[in-house]
């Protein structure tokens, strides 16, 4: 079977033999979900690409002890999720991003307070009549928690399980966390249109 | 969750999908450099640590032979066991081959199955009592039977010999030919009988046995003419003048067949030239009615009388 026709799992588990043309085709495969996940969540380039590098880098090196017991995405997105909030943390802009998780199904704990902070105006271009930047322009209003949940289950294709497995929250946080963020969605589209 | 509110989930997750990829956003070049130069460098280390494929055998490494203590054995065991196979097919062939002593003076086994068929043959020869070509042409006539000698034609038949048994069959051109001509080497007697001589399938069949098995001396190298086996025989020290249980020495047999190589071998090597068979047969008696010259000439010279 080509490498173009290989599941992520299959992809991994060569790149584990030493074949590095399966990662090159896992990579090409995520990249820009991938970025985007970081990107709209940090919504700064170059932590997004520094996150980036760290999340593709884990994934490299632990491709010796990879199992696939899960899907390639969900442990991806786990990564990437993790790195997320550790460099948040590293920056003193996190001080417990599970606080409130559970007292607050909105996702408006400190995290998102800080990560937002200051930046809850509409940006210009959600002025735009473009309905695409003002999507785009739309998820990056959503409070942190709700993004990430968000972002995972639109760009990594994960399920409600495999969201709250990749952020260690439970079931029902995330089920009320997209449900608030897709509902945000369509206000903040209805305003912008 | 209504199935109209999770059509507009799913609607919307398009147009946000949709959306996202008109986005440009995309990692730096040197950041994707980096992730693909990380993931050579960790895949060239996972090569080297994978282990050798389970179906291939692992290679055999010469410059560590204790390693492979098991394989070399095999291997010299398997060819000296083959060497050896071969050595005892092969042996045989050239043991019945080398002379089997210098015990000339013995006749060559002369076993009882031989001695009765010859004693056979003698009997009808005698009954026959005709020149040997008739002899050949008439196997059996009771009425013109003579006397003969085991290596004599009835012309050749100095004295009667004893009353012997009635041939229980009639001797065949071949058989009687053999008479006739003194006791030939049994190696001829095998190979007339397989070309449809009068020996039956068995007794060709015993007669190849016996051949096969028969050691080669002095008496049967020099009837059947054989001049290197008996050079070798007689270099070996084997006896020139022994004698058959008849009193034939191989030079009455050489004559009886006219082998004059042999008959001048045998004179040369000191053989008697008037040692005469039980029946008082000479060489040169024998070389003389059989009208063989040469070989009555050499007798001659050599002091036959």
């Amino acid at each position: 079977m080509s490498l173009s026709q290989e599941t992520d799992e299959n992809l991994m588990l060569r790149f584990g033999r030493g074949e590095a043309a399966a990662f090159e085709f896992l990579y090409q495969r995520h990249e820009s979900r991938v970025f985007r996940y970081l990107h709209r969540n940090v919504r700064n380039e170059a932590s997004a690409n520094d996150l980036m590098q760290e999340v593709w880098f884990a994934v490299v090196r632990g491709a010796a002890k990879y199992q696939p017991s899960a899907k390639f995405t969900t442990w991806l997105f786990t990564i990437a999720h993790n790195r997320m909030v550790d460099m948040i943390r590293a920056n003193h802009r996190l001080q417990s991003l599970d606080a409130g998780d559970d007292a607050d199904p909105e996702g408006s704990s400190l995290l998102d307070r800080l990560a937002v902070d200051g930046k809850l105006e509409p940006p210009a271009q959600v002025q735009s009549q473009h309905e695409a930047a003002a999507l785009l322009a739309a998820v990056e209003q959503l409070p942190a928690e709700q993004r990430s949940a968000f972002l995972m289950q639109a760009e990594g294709g994960l399920s409600v399980e495999e969201i709250a497995e990749a952020t260690g929250s439970n079931f029902e946080t995330v089920k009320s966390r997209l449900r608030y963020a897709r509902a945000k969605l369509r206000q903040l589209l209805w305003e912008y249109a | 969750m209504t199935s109209k509110d999770s059509n507009q989930d799913q609607e919307l997750l398009d147009r946000y999908r949709r959306a996202s990829e008109t986005d440009a956003a995309a990692p730096s070049d040197a950041v994707r450099s980096a992730i693909l130069a990380e993931s050579r460098r960790v895949a060239e280390q996972l090569a080297a640590n994978q282990p050798a494929p389970t179906g291939s055998p692992p290679s055999f490494d010469v410059s560590r032979p204790a390693a492979n203590d098991s394989r070399w054995k095999i291997t010299a065991f398997g060819t000296a066991g083959a060497a050896l196979l071969a050595a005892l097919l092969i042996a045989p062939r050239y043991l019945e081959r080398l002379p089997t002593a210098q015990n000339s003076t013995v006749p060559a086994a002369a076993p009882a199955e031989e001695s009765k068929f010859e004693s056979q043959e003698a009997a009808a020869l005698q009954e026959n009592a005709v020149p040997p070509q008739k002899a050949r042409e008439q196997p059996l006539d009771k009425k013109n039977a003579q006397p003969a000698q085991n290596y004599a034609a009835a012309p050749l038949a100095l004295k009667p010999a004893p009353a012997a048994p009635p041939a229980p069959t009639a001797p065949s051109e071949d058989s009687a030919q053999n008479i006739i001509a003194g006791y030939p080497p049994s190696v001829d007697r095998a190979a007339r009988a397989s070309q449809g001589g009068a020996l039956s399938a068995g007794a060709a069949r015993a007669a190849r046995e016996r051949d096969a098995l028969e050691p080669i001396n002095l008496q049967s190298a020099a009837a059947a003419g054989d001049l290197a086996q008996a050079t070798l025989l007689v270099d070996q020290g084997a006896a020139v003048d022994a004698r058959d249980t008849q009193g034939r020495t191989p030079l009455l047999l050489a004559v009886a067949q006219n082998q004059l190589a042999v008959v001048r071998l045998l004179l040369a090597r000191g053989a008697d030239p008037n040692a005469a068979d039980n029946a008082g047969v000479t060489p040169l008696r024998l070389a003389k009615d059989r009208d063989l010259r040469d070989v009555a000439a050499l007798l001659e010279r050599a002091g036959a009388r």
